[in-house]
């Protein structure tokens, strides 16, 4: 059942691809990511509305937090009504537990698409839609090899004419696969409110975590997978940027604590306002979530915002 | 920390569900086996088994412990003298003494650093020939020094066919070559449209041989000339099986066919099998014998066309029989690739299985 539903449609839409593409699987494999992720918009777009819905939130958050920092139930009742639960804070990792049955799927797909072994090219006589290849002895063996890689195999670049170094091979997949997971994760995450706090936790945990263990997967399997990894991330990132292009600003971010990259960071809107208890209100602070963020906002940001309040909320030219 | 240790165990079972799944990491091949006197030697991933025709009994295990760098031993040994000579799909080929399964020699090729398809091993009088990635060895049998290399286009899955002083060497790049044993030299080189996975049987002066383009062929060996060429159902993937005037084969869409070997005007085309049929069907007293990806071998009657018998070898295991089933003093052998046993000898009169062996 797996195999008719996932397997088969994928393996077969990466052969009819690299056959329009003129039996470049390495196209083939980015386009199908590409197809797979547009696929997938109307999840993550709303993913990450909602994480914008949270960045928004955090100064009234914080407030909720300091005020009623003795009495737990109080604050959850108070988070509540602002919509706020801490399962929320995962949000930023969620994509990436729904990439996992694609991205089984992926992999196997790509192994059955270029098969290696005699074992894989008798799976893909099976798995092949014989109808939507009239010649399709003709394109038999696949391509399977790019610049230096074989995409059946993990990644190792043998560095050529340095004899010292010649038995010792670079992941450059796996490594571009970290540094592009750890680019997406920091953009994407919200800030988090309280750093001692669990969901806090387990997110600085996920932020490192996911992209080891991304770059775990690259460096064992095939380098077809890799360029799956990479190409997700990327259209992962651009499609956050597109989403919320009014906001965007590039801050620098260290990679690994070494390699400093400018990330698109967005900056937090204005959120409507947030009806809140009596009680809270009158606890002193701003009733008024939306003066409470634009204090924080540099006076430049606020100005744009109010000019841009001021033609009726819409983008200038 | 817990949250670490959650995530390792994330990672761990995806990792499981990667390669346990797809079945692509553990196995590259299925095992097969050689008929050497009354030994049968099977070369199985890790190890090489001799065993007795008759019984099943171990006689010896190469390498007695378990070794790394001689894993993926699966392609079929080839047997010359008093060695039989195994490859390993990561690129080794080794010479191994007959009787007590002792290593001789080894050789391996450096050119290849990922190593995939197993192939096996032909032999001449002098030369051992060992494929690695797309490069050909001709090898000396008693030292196993290289007297020659051929480059080809591309992958090389089967060894070449040596006969008149020449080998013939089928490759996935849809050519077949014909490469002068003395000196290395090619001699002729005939593109056939399909990928060639096995390598092609000489009858006389023709080589018979199939492709992965739905196509069977005669050629003439001495110029590579086609004789004829026989529409398939599906891929022709085993070297076919010639007796007297006929030539007979299957297909992956598990069919057997019976042709003229002169004139390729067809017999018979048996009934769908269950599944598919990959390896080049064993003959013995006028009877066909297959098996099947779904672990199914069957008797045809050579004239007719029509089932003897079939059985399924290992009914609780998704067992795959993809190796050459071997035909031999009255019993069928197939190897297997998932099941309890690795080895199942069936009787071919009527289908019952004698004995099977399993490795310890």
């Amino acid at each position: 059942m797996w195999n008719q539903l996932v397997i088969f449609p994928i393996t077969n839409s990466l052969l009819m691809i690299y056959k329009l593409t003129g039996n470049s699987f390495t196209l083939s494999l980015i386009l199908t990511t590409i197809a797979i992720r547009a696929l997938l918009i109307p999840l993550t777009a709303r993913q990450q509305k909602s994480q914008m819905k949270m960045q928004a939130m955090q100064p009234e958050i914080k407030r909720i937090q300091e005020k009623y920092k003795g009495e737990p139930e109080r604050m959850q009742k108070e988070l509540q009504k602002i919509g706020y639960s801490p399962a929320s804070m995962l949000g930023g990792c969620l994509p990436m537990f729904i990439q996992f049955p694609i991205l089984i799927g992926m992999y196997r797909s790509i192994l059955r698409a270029i098969p290696a072994s005699p074992i894989q090219m008798i799976d893909l006589y099976q798995a092949a839609y014989r109808s939507w290849f009239p010649a399709f002895h003709e394109m038999i063996p696949v391509e399977r090899n790019f610049l230096w890689m074989d995409l059946s195999q993990p990644d190792r670049f043998y560095i050529p004419m340095i004899p010292m170094l010649s038995g010792i091979g670079v992941p450059v997949l796996p490594l571009f696969v970290y540094i592009t997971t750890v680019l997406q994760q920091k953009m994407m995450a919200p800030p988090a409110v309280d750093p001692s706090d669990q969901s806090a936790q387990m997110q600085r945990s996920m932020m490192t975590m996911m992209p080891l263990m991304f770059a775990f997967f690259a460096l064992q399997f095939s380098s077809g997978l890799s360029i799956y990894f990479i190409t997700s991330n990327i259209v992962t990132v651009v499609q956050y940027m597109l989403i919320n292009r009014e906001k965007l600003e590039w801050v620098p971010v260290k990679v690994a604590g070494v390699l400093e990259l400018p990330i698109p960071s967005i900056t937090a809107p204005a959120p409507a306002p947030i009806k809140l208890s009596k009680k809270s209100e009158q606890g002193g602070t701003s009733a008024n979530p939306t003066a409470a963020a634009q204090e924080k906002m540099s006076s430049r940001k606020a100005k744009r915002l109010k000019a841009r309040k001021a033609r009726g909320g819409k983008r200038g030219r | 920390m817990k949250h670490d240790v959650y995530f390792v165990v994330v990672a761990a079972t995806i990792v499981l569900l990667l390669t346990g799944c797809s079945g692509a990491l553990p196995a590259s091949s299925w095992p097969n086996a050689t008929m050497v006197e009354n030994k049968l030697v099977i070369a199985n991933n890790n190890a090489v088994y001799a065993i007795s025709s008759d019984d099943g009994r171990l006689i010896w295990q190469f390498p007695s412990k378990s070794d790394n760098t001689r894993s993926k031993l699966f392609a079929s040994p080839a047997h010359i003298n008093d060695s039989v000579m195994v490859t390993s799909d990561n690129k080794y080929i080794f010479a191994i003494d007959i009787k007590t399964g002792n290593e001789m020699w080894n050789f391996g090729a450096t050119n290849n650093k990922s190593g995939t398809a197993p192939t096996g091993t032909s032999i001449s009088s002098k030369l051992a020939f060992f494929t690695s990635g797309s490069t050909l060895y001709a090898l000396h049998i008693s030292t196993g020094e290289t007297s020659w290399k051929f480059e080809s286009g591309k992958e090389l899955w089967a060894p070449p066919a040596a006969k008149h002083g020449h080998v013939y060497l089928p490759s996935m790049d849809h050519s077949l070559t014909s490469i002068e044993i003395e000196s290395g030299s090619q001699s002729w080189k005939q593109d056939l449209g399909g990928a060639l996975a096995d390598s092609p049987t000489i009858y006389e002066d023709t080589l018979y041989l199939g492709s992965l383009s739905n196509k069977a062929y005669a050629i003439d060996a001495a110029s590579g000339r086609i004789k004829w060429e026989f529409e398939t159902k599906g891929w022709v993937w085993g070297s076919p099986v010639v007796v007297s005037e006929q030539v007979f084969f299957s297909d992956l869409d598990g069919y057997v066919y019976a042709l003229n070997r002169e004139s390729g005007r067809q017999y018979w085309t048996s009934q769908q099998l269950d599944s598919a049929s990959r390896g080049t069907p064993a003959y013995a007293d006028g009877s066909i014998f297959v098996c099947t990806d779904n672990g199914f071998v069957y008797s045809i009657d050579a004239n007719s066309g029509n089932q003897n018998w079939s059985i399924e070898v290992d009914i609780k295991n998704s067992d795959r029989l993809l190796a050459d089933p071997i035909a031999h003093n009255g019993l069928v052998y197939v190897t297997s690739m998932n099941g309890d046993n690795l080895v199942h000898a069936i009787h071919q009169e009527n289908g019952q299985i004698a004995w099977q062996f399993a490795p310890e």
